[in-house]
């Protein structure tokens, strides 16, 4: 099991997964991230060959080291410091308390 | 089941006292949130270009915000898109708000309202054409009998108003055409 989904897994135990998810999702769309996301998408489909819509595959793949690199450095560190209080918080009040 | 909680509470006890290892986790985990966020931007935008939800080959919509101008111009765009619905029954554009309201009231009054502006069209083009025939005075009774349909009271009513005004009228013009051929 990779690292990624065992905090995930750990998370959703705990009940912590929504409010993570909302977290990092309302932190990006308020920075502009998303809109910018958005932008780059459109970008993609414009410039695409025989002016078609691209599959979604293709988009995956233009757009997703894209939208990685978009993201604020501070914005990151933010969310990373974030993430780590909370999973620290987790481990602190007990595992699965609400169990 | 407790077993599996204590196993699962002490390997999440170990990723969080481990520092390093916390902290690629989290930064791994961050980064899968981040790719399943513009998984969602992705489909979104994807499926709107797909169903031309907006016009991408119109030029300079994409570049003109590329260039700098303000987001506003989505926002504007998006609301002149959405705000106007078109009633099925009047195939009036109504505001999105207003809308709800305009088709109870349309479709309550949808029936009433259709015959009367059939009746209207009906009207309209039996003047229409009376106006024509006094204009062409030439033209005898029997070719209007030809547009006469059976059960419209209304038109009935008008031909036969017209029809006494008629016998009145056309043999004077007969008789100034008549002496103007002597």
């Amino acid at each position: 099991m990779s690292l990624e989904s065992k905090i995930s897994l750990h998370l959703d135990v705990n009940n912590g997964m929504d409010r993570v998810t909302e977290l990092v999702q309302t932190r990006l769309i308020e920075c502009g991230w998303r809109d910018q996301v958005r932008l780059a998408c459109r970008k993609a489909i414009t410039e695409s060959k025989d002016k078609q819509v691209p599959t979604v595959d293709e988009l995956i793949t233009t757009v997703t080291p894209r939208a990685r690199s978009m993201v604020p450095d501070s914005v990151k560190r933010e969310l990373l410091h974030e993430l780590e209080m909370i999973l620290v918080n987790v481990d602190r009040t007990g595992y699965a308390k609400h169990f | 089941m407790k077993e599996l909680f204590g196993k699962l509470s002490k390997d999440f006890h170990e990723i969080v006292n481990n520092k390093q290892l916390l902290r690629t986790a989290t930064e791994k985990f961050l980064n899968n949130l981040i790719d399943d966020l513009t998984l969602g931007v992705i489909f979104d935008i994807h499926r709107k270009a797909k169903t031309r939800a907006f016009d991408l080959d119109g030029e300079g919509d994409g570049v003109e915000v590329e260039k700098g101008m303000d987001i506003e111009i989505f926002s504007q765009y998006n609301i002149k898109k959405t705000q106007d619905c078109v009633c099925p029954y009047c195939d009036r554009a109504v505001a999105a708000t207003r809308f709800a309201t305009h088709l109870v009231k349309c479709m309550l009054d949808g029936k009433s309202r259709q015959k009367n502006a059939a009746r209207k069209v009906t009207v309209n083009n039996s003047s229409k054409e009376q106006e024509n025939s006094y204009r062409d005075s030439g033209v005898s009774d029997n070719e209007d009998d030809a547009d006469w349909r059976p059960g419209d009271k209304r038109r009935k009513k008008k031909k036969d108003r017209n029809g006494k005004k008629r016998s009145k009228g056309t043999p004077k013009k007969l008789l100034t055409q008549s002496i103007w051929t002597h």
